[in-house]
Formats: C-alpha cells, sequence, structure tokens
C-alpha cells in the first residue's frame, strides 16, 4: 500500500483526489448551490506539546492536575475547529471535572463498600455472587447515563460565535432506548441493531440544540437494514476490512438525513479512506509505541471536518443565546468508563 | 485620551445573544480596549472587566471575554495583539498576558519533558517506597493476614496443595525452630507444599510460607531448606511483600492518571489481587539474606547449609531444569554469597542437628505417595 494520502503532513486533506476541495476555503460556490465546510487547524505536534507539559504538572500534583489538562486538551482541540470562517471554543473547567470524579469515585466506593459489608455479614456465597453479577445490569444501564451525561456536558461547555450548544434529551428515555434496544440487538442476534443505532442518533441529535436552534434527523432503520445484512455478511469474510465500508456508508446517511437551521448535512467519508486513515494511525501507534497518539488524535479530527460539510449557508439571524446548565458528572462516569464521544455529533 | 503606543487590530466581537459576527477595529490603549464597529459605534472594554480565555499557543486565536457567562467576546487572530497590550498596558493589562511567549513554547514543552521525567523518577525512587515503608508499618496484622490469604489462593490453589503428615511436621519443626529463634514476632507462620517441579519458594504477608515440591528435592539437607526458608520468613517480618504491594498500587495508580486514564485507577486497585507478580527490591534480598542467616545462627543451625544451597544453584544456573523460577526471583551474585560466607565466619555456636532423624532424601516424594 503506497503512503496514505492521510500522511500528507500537516495539510492532511490535499491528497484526497476524488473530490478536490479546498480545506481553507469554507464556502465554494457553485452552480448548483454553495457549501461550508468545517476544517481543523490543529498540529499534532502542539497536541504533543500540551500533553508533555500535563504529564509534568499531573506528576506534580500527584495527578490532580490531570482535570485542568483535560480542559486544556479540549480547548485546544476547539479553538482549532473552524466553520464558516468562525472557530469552535470550549469553556469547561478543570474544577467542575475535578468535582465530577468525586462524585463518581464516591459512588464506586460505596458499591464497593456495600459488598465488601456483605460479605462480612456472613451473606451465603451465592448472595454474594449475585450481588457481584449485578454489576452487569447496573452497567447496562449506566452506559447511557454516561452517554447522555457526557454528551450534555460537552455541548453546553461548546460554543461558536459566543453561542453555546446544549443537549436536552431526558436521560431516563435515553435509558429506556439504550436498555431497550441493546437487549433486543442480542436477542435477535444483532439484527436489529441498525434501528437501533438509527434511534439512537435521532433521540441525540433531535435534543441537540446550537442556541434556540435544534437539529433534526429524519433517517429510517429499515434504509439502513440491506447494507447491514451484507456487512453481517462480508465483515467475517474479509476479516472485518468491509466493516469500514459499512460504517462509511452509514455516516454518510446519517449526516445526509440531518439538518440544521434549514441546511442539511453532507458528509463525503468512503470506506476507503476511512480504511486508510485508521491504518495508518495503527501502523503510526505502533511504530512510535503509542507515542503518536496526539498526532493520531490530530488526524482523526481533521478527517472528520475534512469530510463533513453543510449544504448552503444555515439561516442563523433568528438564532438566540440559550445556554443549558449541565452537571459534570456523566462525563466524569463515561471518564471512569474509558468511553470517550468527542466532537459535536454522535458517532463521530 | 490616547495612549502614545496605541495601535489599530482587526477583529472580530460577539455580543453572546445572537450568533452574528460583528467586525472591529480595537484600539489598544493604557487602560482598556476601545472597539470601533463599521457603522461607527464604539465599545469601551476596560482591561479589569477582560480575562484572556484562549491565546496562549502555537496557532490558537485570541480570545478575550468580558462579563459573566453568555459573555461578550472579542477574537483577534493576530498573535501580536498581545505584545501590544503588554507594552501599552504593562499593568493594567498584566492577567491578560500569558506566561510565556509563543516563541518559547518549545523550550517550555522540552523543559516540562525533562522535568517529567525527573519527578517520576524522584517520585519512582523515593517518594513511594517511603510512603510504602509508612502505610505498611501501620497496615493493621489482621489485614495483612487475610491479604497473605487471597495471595495464598492464587499462588498456591487448593487442588495443587499437597498434603503429608510426616513431612508438613518436618518443615513445621524447621520453621518453629527458626521463629523461637528469632525476636519473638505477632506472626503465626504456617508452611504450604505445592505439587510442582520448580525450584521455588516464596512468602506472602502474614506469615504464609510456599514451597514448591521442586525445591525440596533440590534441598540435600535440613540446613539448606532451613537457610531457605529463614530467608523467606525475614521477607514476612520486614513486610517486604506488603510494601511492595503498595508501591505496585501506588505506582499504577499514579501512572494511570498521568496517562489520563481515570479508569486505569480501578485496575491498579485490582492489582491488589495479584501479588505473585510483585517483585522485592535488592536491598529487600539483602535485608532477608543477612537478617536470614542472623536467624540461623541463633537458631544454632549449621550456616553452611545455607551457603552450600546457594552456591550449587548459582553454578548449576539457568542450566538448571527448573531453577530459574527461584534464580529469576532470588538473583544470586558472587557477593551475596561472599557476605553470607563472613557472617558465617563470625559464628560463635556450635551448630546443633537439626532433624538427625528424618530421612531428607524422601523430602521430595510426590504428592501420590502421602500414606
Amino acid at each position: 500500500m503506497p503512503p496514505s494520502a492521510e500522511t500528507n503532513g500537516p495539510k492532511g486533506v490535499t491528497g484526497w483526489a476524488a473530490e478536490p476541495r479546498r480545506m481553507d476555503t469554507l464556502r465554494t460556490d457553485a452552480a448548483g448551490g454553495s457549501e461550508t465546510g468545517l476544517s481543523f487547524h490543529g498540529h499534532g505536534g502542539t497536541l504533543f506539546g500540551i500533553h508533555v507539559i500535563n504529564l509534568l504538572l499531573s506528576v506534580l500534583t500527584l495527578g490532580v492536575y490531570y482535570f485542568w489538562g483535560k480542559v486544556r486538551v479540549q480547548r485546544f482541540l476547539h479553538s482549532q475547529m473552524e466553520f464558516d470562517g468562525d472557530r469552535f471554543a470550549y469553556h469547561g473547567t478543570g474544577v467542575e471535572l475535578l468535582i465530577g470524579f468525586l462524585k463518581t469515585l464516591g459512588l464506586v466506593v460505596l458499591g464497593v463498600i456495600g459488598l465488601a459489608l456483605l460479605q462480612l455479614s456472613g451473606a451465603r456465597p451465592e448472595t454474594v455472587a449475585a450481588a457481584t453479577l449485578l454489576i452487569y445490569p447496573v452497567l447496562l444501564v449506566v452506559v447511557p447515563v454516561a452517554i447522555a451525561g457526557s454528551r450534555r456536558y460537552r455541548l453546553s461547555r461548546a460554543s461558536w460565535r459566543g453561542i453555546r450548544f446544549s443537549f436536552r434529551g431526558q436521560t431516563a428515555a435515553f435509558v429506556r432506548l439504550f436498555v431497550s434496544g441493546a437487549l433486543l440487538s442480542v436477542v435477535t442476534f444483532g439484527v436489529y441493531y441498525p434501528f437501533f443505532y438509527n434511534n439512537m442518533w435521532r433521540f441525540l441529535m433531535n435534543n441537540t440544540y446550537y442556541g434556540t436552534a435544534r437539529f433534526e434527523y429524519d433517517g429510517t432503520g429499515a434504509d439502513l437494514f440491506g447494507r447491514f445484512l451484507l456487512a453481517m455478511v462480508l465483515t467475517p469474510l474479509t476479516l472485518g476490512i468491509y466493516w469500514f465500508w459499512f460504517a462509511a456508508h452509514r455516516q454518510r446517511y446519517m449526516w445526509a438525513h440531518t439538518s440544521f437551521a434549514a441546511s442539511r448535512f453532507r458528509c463525503t467519508v468512503t470506506g476507503g479512506r476511512l480504511f486508510r486513515l485508521n491504518l495508518g494511525n495503527g501502523l503510526l501507534l505502533v511504530i512510535t509505541l503509542g507515542l503518536a497518539l496526539p498526532w493520531v488524535q490530530a488526524r482523526n479530527i481533521r478527517f472528520l471536518c475534512g469530510t463533513l460539510a453543510v449544504e448552503g449557508l444555515p439561516v442563523m439571524d433568528a438564532i438566540r443565546q440559550e445556554a443549558q446548565a449541565a452537571s459534570p458528572t456523566g462525563e466524569a462516569i463515561a471518564d471512569f468508563l474509558g468511553l470517550d464521544f468527542p466532537g459535536l455529533a454522535p458517532g463521530w | 485620551m490616547w495612549a502614545r503606543r496605541s495601535t489599530t487590530w482587526s477583529g472580530s466581537y460577539f455580543d453572546g445573544r445572537t450568533a452574528n459576527r460583528i467586525p472591529v477595529t480595537i484600539t489598544v490603549m493604557a487602560t482598556g480596549l476601545r472597539l470601533a464597529t463599521v457603522e461607527g459605534t464604539f465599545l469601551w472594554w476596560p482591561y479589569e472587566q477582560l480575562h484572556l480565555a484562549q491565546g496562549a499557543l502555537p496557532g490558537e486565536q485570541i480570545r478575550i471575554e468580558r462579563g459573566l457567562e453568555p459573555s461578550e467576546t472579542l477574537v483577534v487572530s493576530d498573535e501580536a495583539f498581545l505584545s501590544a497590550i503588554r507594552e501599552a498596558a504593562p499593568t493594567a493589562g498584566r492577567h491578560l498576558i500569558p506566561m510565556f511567549r509563543r516563541r518559547h513554547w518549545a523550550g517550555v514543552v522540552l523543559l516540562a519533558g525533562a522535568g517529567a521525567v525527573i519527578a517520576g523518577l524522584a517520585i519512582y525512587l523515593w517518594a513511594i517506597p517511603a510512603l510504602a515503608e509508612v502505610a505498611a508499618a501501620q497496615m493493621p496484622r489482621a489485614w495483612e493476614e487475610r491479604l497473605g490469604q487471597a495471595a495464598l489462593e492464587s499462588l498456591a490453589p487448593t487442588t495443587l496443595r499437597c498434603a503429608d503428615p510426616q513431612r508438613d511436621a518436618a518443615l513445621s519443626e524447621i520453621v518453629a525452630r527458626l521463629a523461637a529463634a528469632g525476636p519473638g514476632s505477632a506472626y503465626t507462620f504456617r508452611i504450604t507444599v505445592v505439587d510442582h517441579p520448580a525450584v521455588n519458594a516464596f512468602a506472602a504477608p502474614g506469615g504464609h510460607l510456599v514451597v514448591y515440591l521442586g525445591m525440596l528435592r533440590a534441598t540435600q539437607t535440613p540446613a539448606e531448606m532451613a537457610g531457605v526458608l529463614a530467608h523467606e520468613m525475614q521477607h514476612i517480618l520486614h513486610r517486604h511483600g506488603t510494601k511492595a504491594l503498595f508501591r505496585e498500587v501506588s505506582m499504577r495508580a499514579l501512572l494511570s492518571l498521568a496517562v489520563g486514564d481515570a479508569g486505569g485507577l480501578g485496575q491498579a486497585l485490582e492489582a491488589a489481587g495479584t501479588l505473585g507478580q510483585l517483585r522485592y527490591r535488592r536491598q529487600d534480598e539483602e535485608a532477608a539474606d543477612r537478617d536470614g542467616m542472623s536467624l540461623i545462627q541463633a537458631a544454632r543451625i549449621d550456616p553452611n547449609g545455607m551457603i552450600g544451597f546457594l552456591r550449587r544453584l548459582s553454578q548449576e544456573g539457568p542450566g538448571a531444569p527448573h531453577g530459574l523460577a527461584y534464580l529469576s526471583t532470588h538473583p544470586l551474585t558472587a557477593e551475596r554469597i561472599r557476605q553470607l560466607e563472613r557472617m558465617a565466619a563470625r559464628a560463635s555456636h556450635a551448630p546443633v542437628a537439626l532433624l538427625p532423624e528424618y530421612p531428607w532424601r524422601e523430602i521430595g516424594r510426590s504428592c501420590a505417595a502421602a500414606p
């Protein structure tokens, strides 16, 4: 395989010959209408430097600085993302992340103490084992709580042109959707999965706001079903490689059915590009023993921004500020579980 | 009232209520910023109401915010803007100036990297061991025993344990004689034999001694066995295992925090169960040797047993079929053996025979042979 297009260096996307589109040009006025693209200006090297400084301060403060470090990374990533000539901004703080972490830690410790007390109180081993097994149903509920909570927190701390994003979906509703969808997917041996994915995307998108304006999704699981069945057959036959093509198709579909302020999204990701990106990332990480992680992070975000655009220009005149409060606890739980949902969109 | 050094800059103003970008021309003055729109309206931003939200890093735009959330925002792309504030308002605008200039970024990162390595080494070599020392000393003995019990379950699973009343009695007698010679300790020593051909022995916190069948077969006299046991008993008395555990857990917790993996914290605590993979430090091994030899001498056991066994093991070296296990955890150096010889040479009492009646050649008989 020749060096992938994504390894072209900071400018990155110039090598994607299929649809030549300059990253710096935000609006391409063509005969058939215009398109407003996202772009990412950050360099992996700067991100690496941020991580090095975070490491020093984390070591010196015995780990406490970790939360402030996370904020620094997020602030940098947001500040390097641009849409229609203006950058995004991040407003989270280290203190609130620390508080969220302490609350989560408190919950975990309570659980552990509860189990230990049960054990010490002379309960029968079967009772203790049953209580330990409870972790699985608990996780099934905690994961959606973390997804919704993390999204609520992150969007509430993100802004563009001074207007905050927000997520207003009810956590309980998302838990119901997630638990039933996950169980149905298991029971049907995965056949239900496209409907489950579609329902999640709809819930997460339809409850996402920029100021007073809501994002809207009008796709259906049935549209994805055929491709998904094909993927179920071809993915094992191709040793998993076909999944990139399915994932690309899914992303294109999801975004094509997502709109905002009277303009529709357009995603140009292809299976080949997605495959090359991941292959390149994997090689980079292996060769550098993981040191290239900041560059991989930058490559991923640059890739996503480079493949996503809005058709036309959203009508912004009527949009007003409508910031929503959001607790950092959901974010902390997601961090605890090792879940990460970067960016402004689900499935990024 | 124009400041002498004033210059104008172009930027974008956001009012925090609408999504409109308003281009402004900014004049940097001694007490604040003056924002002028195309229509000719003005905004006065006194420095004391402003804070720098972003702009310290290479490639970042300068973002200055004013007021409480949702705040008004001013964005300037030219990084020289901050230098202009520094010159025009060295005191009034000081809080808007980042700690270091962007062109020093690479140097700052390099310094931070070196600092992180030095701080990490200091913590690893000094702070954590000192902390583990204190923590292990504070740990109640009952907790230590429970910890040892858990370690025993994983190191010597019940199915592999080998009960042989005759042999157990002989080994217990050696342990009892060594324990009686010691300074009197709160630990009750228990010995477990594991059905495994490796030449290996170890100690779990709280008084648990584990000996592999291979080790029993490798010893030729009770005095040799006593040497191995005295060494392991000193690990228990010095709480080396508990300290190693504290070191390991705190190191992992710190590492997971440093690399930003909060979930790793849980794994660090889980590591508490994997006591078998813990390593004693070299100074712990030396202490166990030295005090083990003192114990041998106090119990009036022939010190040449311990020395002879170690020497034979080191001569066979890695070539010995099952000796690797013990040698990998107890690296034998010529210096270690010489130190033991020096101690043995100072012995004052004549040794009293250990288990003279016991047919030692049968000590390593297989488990199935137990009556």
